[in-house]
């Protein structure tokens, strides 16, 4: 980079480090990454996957491929492993920063972000659960270091025989003070346990059905955004046991004994089991303190490092606060858009894919206007960093938002009242026809769009009806707010309608405390679980429980009974193991969700992935804000489980994701879209239908379907699937992969490029190749064309195989799911024809999993 | 569009036995439209009739297999093989023999009906070809081809919450969809008066049927 480049150091080369560096690297800063361990890649890159037969969301894919992505040899990020910041300096040669690390070397930088990860809860510390001791006690680190490289069943150490009875144990080293005399203050959520210790679960159960799994929790917390399918799934096949239980012991017969306490039954409860699982929580960084300490950061009580951004030192990912993968990349991809916004760099580079010399590039003029829909805060917020960027604003609302009221929006223009009835078109040039309350349509033109889903609404309880003793969590804030006098007895009623998260979470807490506080004796928060997982939430409910709020948790919603001015609530409470029966003099009903337009104009925008409260599972690889459709932005996809600063991480990276698109009047595209012949089309929609980021259309007046080159993604899913055989991808043309076929290869692999590929270097390296076998390499799993597995059957391959990602994990949306339907036809064609169908075979993995690989290579593992 | 779908693979075999080498000749219109003989499926079958060592096979796509002129290319080819497998839905596999006198000509198809794609790989029929129109009278749902039985004075009586009593999971009634549209267009008067008996022969039930058309040079 040329010197006067500003210099990004950050701390830390895990998953966080990693995203923070790839983003400020494409604005253009030059990134060095310093890092305490000899290699990169922090805690996630021993992470597994834990996919069943489809993906479940863990991310742990998505992590590894942002740290393997900075980290190669050509990504312009320079590495410093084995290094540690001893002390900050003044800078000099015109850079803010001069940082001394042990080595020694010194660094010139202008902005510092602190990434250095978390420690795993040791836990050891909770004698009575064994750890250590109990050979059959593991935490849950030790479940993922055991699924990295390939799924396979877990063993039990003390005689590597799968266990057929399996124990998680929750919130070991979270959410607890000092209850097993650990002097570590812990009385925090760690927000990730429930998540992987349910998918970890689920995929136990998937690899040995027999066996069973239970989890003991407190509160179950959101898994992720398809939360509302994915606990369900949960609860058909795990057993969920509401203890926190006391201890583990070791049987005289090999097996573990684990007590806890059936608070119904009120009785103790000595049950065995072959494995306990402890799900573990995230403690902050080794040398936490002493980091701060060098660049002068704050840490909040548990020691969590805090943000200098006068000084322009940072902190992000679980350093911060115990967060996801996703969270993590989120927080790095908006802290890296802060961070550039404040240098006003408008260095960007357009995305495209890098091309090889004999393809034209084309300059494509793009509508530099952004339209918002939605509403909510974000609008506005999105709106307002959307026009300091000077790029044309127009705020389009459903109804009327007090927010977007022209007169205070800083919105250029706000059209109110208007829905959204189709949105043609593609990145750079979108044609949105709006509908107005009488009826008449008009069309807006737009380069980029946002869609802010933020004014969450109040749900209706078919139980009890609003009146003068029932009404929702806004009309009771407004009360509140307006010093209305406040009842004796309130009750509060969550999750009756839809789970909610910690958005919800946080202002019925608040509530419930704020009234307890002013006087109300009797507060009482009936739900299903408390949803804790963010920073202060759970000291937020402590402060509220010890306010004198009572928490009733319901499996079965209470059946409500209005009635003189009353409201009679009966429901059982499983912790007393009875049935309560009390009046109260006013009932909120407090669970909320995305606004009834919300779901509509999703279908509208042809967007995948519908984020409605209905849930619907979210592909992991839509980066944060990213849509199925590139140029459509979405915020407030988390719903009732987002919080606050979520929100307005989503506004920056949207907004600075929208400035670097629209940065010029053009945008050059490299010229290796997918291009169909207009000979050869035969205009069926084959390719219209299909494409999941909705970049073809059929042209009328050419009498042809055409790909709008900034659209396209160059998965090659329409190349396979087209029946005239009229579109080719270029670097991958029918011509270029049929040469490729060689004679005679035992074993063909047709091997995605995202997962097979990377596995396959692995498996190289590490000495397992069969000579006998060949590998061909494809965008995705989605462009493996039937013609060409037959073909190399034909060329005298005893079996081919298809190596992606896995289906719901494809990074084209359905790529995966697709190839795997058409391997089952041409599956079903083989066996029709007498032939052996077993010699097609379809395998999902993730870049990794080396050892998965070389199973399937052997024929040991084949689901399909 | 026609739409037509491919014929179980053991009955195409059983056609190709006593040969050699064939020409699998595909239609570059409704069956390709209808992803069921154009040239990705010509390719796909071609490769499975290889593989499964039942002859050799010669593979090519023409525009149209219904208008003579698109068989210029084929003639070479088809010196070549002892028979011919057409991709083409009924009227291809007839006009190829037709223009192939000495050589077999198989149908590697089933033509089934003209229809409507209600969305990726989803077909359903549409219209029979009757001849005697009579959809603006019926709220446009045609009697003959939605309902079972083809009544012109329907419904039968027997359907169940909109559904054929033939095939109450899957089969509309046709009738219920008239009804409803009528209704929608405010016409249900129509259904007061009775329809007359179809005049069949203007159907296929008359023999083959010919269309022409002197103003564009045919002679009648």
């Amino acid at each position: 980079m040329s010197e006067g480049s500003p210099k990004a150091l950050i701390v830390g080369a895990g998953v966080a480090g990693a995203a923070a560096a790839l983003q400020l690297r494409s604005a253009g800063l030059d990134v060095t990454v310093v890092e305490r361990e000899p290699s990169a890649g922090g805690q996630v890159a021993s992470y597994g996957c834990k996919a069943t037969d489809a993906c479940l969301h863990c991310n742990v894919c998505v992590g590894q491929e942002q740290i393997a992505r900075a980290f190669a040899p050509d990504s312009g990020i320079a590495l410093l492993a084995g290094t540690q910041p001893v002390q900050l300096r003044p800078g000099s040669n015109g850079h803010r920063h001069s940082v001394l690390c042990d080595g020694p070397v010194e660094l010139d930088a202008d902005v510092v972000l602190l990434a250095t990860g978390f420690s795993p809860y040791q836990a050891e510390l909770i004698r009575p659960y064994g750890y250590g001791r109990i050979a059959n006690v593991l935490t849950g680190l030790d479940v993922e270091h055991a699924l990295v490289g390939d799924r396979t069943m877990l063993l039990r150490p003390s005689d590597s025989h799968p266990p057929r009875r399996v124990a998680f144990i929750q919130c070991v080293g979270s959410r607890s003070e000092h209850v097993h005399r650990t002097s570590e203050e812990t009385d925090y959520c760690s927000a990730v346990c429930c998540p992987y210790a349910l998918r970890m679960g689920r995929l136990l159960k998937h690899l040995s059905p027999e066996t069973s799994v239970t989890v003991f929790y407190m509160d179950i917390q959101f898994c992720g955004r398809s939360f509302e399918s994915f606990f369900p799934d949960c609860q058909s096949v795990l057993r969920f046991v509401r203890a926190r239980p006391y201890g583990i012991q070791e049987d005289s017969d090999g097996a573990i004994v684990v007590t806890y306490e059936d608070q119904g039954a009120c009785r103790v409860v000595h049950e065995p089991f072959d494995l306990a699982i402890l799900s573990i929580g995230m403690r902050p960084p080794p040398g936490a303190r002493a980091l701060a300490d060098v660049f002068g950061v704050p840490v909040d009580p548990y020691g969590f490092l805090r943000e200098k951004p006068d000084a322009a030192i940072f902190a992000v990912g679980a350093c911060e606060s115990p967060k996801d993968i996703a969270s993590s990349i989120r927080q790095a991809e908006a802290v890296a858009a802060r961070v550039m916004a404040s240098m006003e760099s408008t260095r960007s580079t357009p995305s495209t894919a890098a091309t090889a010399a004999t393809l034209e590039e084309q300059r494509i003029p793009v509508c530099r206007d952004v339209v918002v829909l939605g509403g909510g805060r974000a609008v506005a917020e999105t709106a307002l960093g959307l026009v300091r960027c000077g790029l044309h604003t127009t705020v389009v609302c459903a109804g009327t938002d007090p927010v977007a009221d022209s007169a205070t929006s800083p919105a250029d223009d706000v059209i109110t009242d208007a829905t959204v009835v189709r949105c043609r078109g593609s990145v750079g040039a979108f044609e949105l026809r709006l509908r107005d309350a009488g009826g008449r349509e008009r069309d807006i033109r737009a380069g980029a769009i946002v869609v802010a889903l933020t004014d969450l609404v109040s749900l209706p309880f078919s139980g009890a009806v609003d009146g003068t003793v029932v009404t929702d969590l806004p009309g009771l804030l407004t009360m509140i707010r307006t010093d209305r006098p406040l009842p004796d007895r309130v009750a509060f009623l969550l999750d009756a309608t839809a789970e909610q998260g910690r958005m919800t979470d946080t202002l019925v807490l608040a509530a419930t405390r704020c009234l307890a506080e002013n006087g109300v004796p009797h507060v009482r928060l009936y739900c299903r679980h408390a949803r804790v997982a963010g920073p202060h939430l759970e000291a937020l409910y402590r402060s509220a429980r010890r306010s004198g709020v009572e928490v009733l948790r319901y499996v079965e919603p209470p059946l409500c009974e209005v009635r003189n001015c009353e409201v009679r609530m009966v429901c059982d409470d499983e912790q007393l193991g009875r049935t309560v029966d009390e009046s109260f003099d006013l009932l909120v009903r407090c669970d909320l969700g995305v606004s009834q337009k919300g779901e509509s104009l999703f279908d509208a925008l042809s967007l995948d992935t519908p984020l409605t409260a209905a849930g619907g599972t979210r592909n992991v690889w839509a980066m944060p804000c990213e849509t199925s459709r590139r140029g459509v932005f979405a915020i407030g996809a988390s719903e009732t489980d987002a919080d606050l600063r979520e929100l307005a991480e989503e506004t920056s990276i949207a907004v600075r994701a929208i400035q670097s698109l629209l940065a010029e009047p053009a945008v050059t595209d490299a010229g290796d879209a997918a291009e169909i012949d207009p000979e050869k089309c035969v205009a069926c929609l084959t390719c219209v239908r299909l494409c999941p980021h909705e970049a073809i259309a059929f042209n009328r007046e050419k009498e042809t379907a055409e790909v709008a080159p900034l659209a396209c993604r160059r998965c090659g899913v329409c190349a396979s699937e087209c029946p005239a055989r009229a579109i080719q991808l270029p670097h991958y043309t029918d011509q270029g992969l049929l040469a490729e076929l060689a004679e005679a290869s035992k074993v063909t692999v047709f091997a995605c490029e995202n997962s097979a590929i990377p596995a396959a270097a692995a498996a190289v390296q590490q000495g397992n190749w069969r000579a006998d076998s060949q590998l061909i390499e494809v965008p995705c799993a989605g462009k493996v064309d039937p013609l060409h597995i037959l073909a190399a059957l034909e060329r005298g391959a005893e079996r081919v195989l298809v190596l992606g990602c896995n289906p719901e994990s494809c990074r084209y949306l359905d790529g995966s799911s697709r190839a795997l339907l058409r391997i089952s036809r041409v599956k079903t064609m083989l066996r029709d024809a007498g032939l052996d169908p077993s010699r097609v075979a379809w395998g999902a993995l993730i870049a990794t999993e080396a050892e998965r690989f070389v199973r399937m290579m052997n024929d040991e593992v084949m689901p399909i | 569009m026609i739409v037509a779908e491919r014929k179980p693979i053991d009955e195409i075999k059983g056609f190709l036995t006593k040969h050699d080498r064939i020409l699998l000749l595909g239609c570059g219109t409704c069956v390709t439209v209808c992803n069921a003989g154009g040239e990705r499926e010509v390719g796909m079958l071609g490769s499975i009739l290889r593989l499964a060592g039942v002859c050799k096979v010669v593979e090519h796509t023409i525009e149209r297999q219904c208008d003579a002129e698109f068989y210029e290319d084929v003639y070479d080819l088809a010196n070549e093989c002892d028979a011919i497998l057409s991709m083409g839905c009924g009227v291809g596999v007839q006009l190829a023999a037709r223009l192939f006198p000495d050589k077999p000509v198989y149908p590697a198809l089933n033509t089934k009906f003209m229809g409507i794609n209600e969305g990726a790989g989803e077909w359903t029929e549409a219209c029979l070809a009757c001849g005697d129109c009579k959809l603006g009278i019926f709220g446009g749902v045609c009697p003959v081809a939605q309902c079972s039985k083809s009544l012109a004075n329907g419904p039968c009586g027997g359907s169940e919450d909109g559904m054929c009593e033939a095939d109450p999971n899957c089969t509309e009634c046709g009738w219920q969809r008239i009804y409803d549209r009528l209704k929608a267009l405010d016409q249900l008067e129509v259904l007061e008066a009775v329809e007359p008996p179809r005049d069949w022969s203007r159907t296929h039930d008359g023999g083959p049927r010919r269309i022409t058309r002197p103003d564009l040079g045919a002679e009648e």
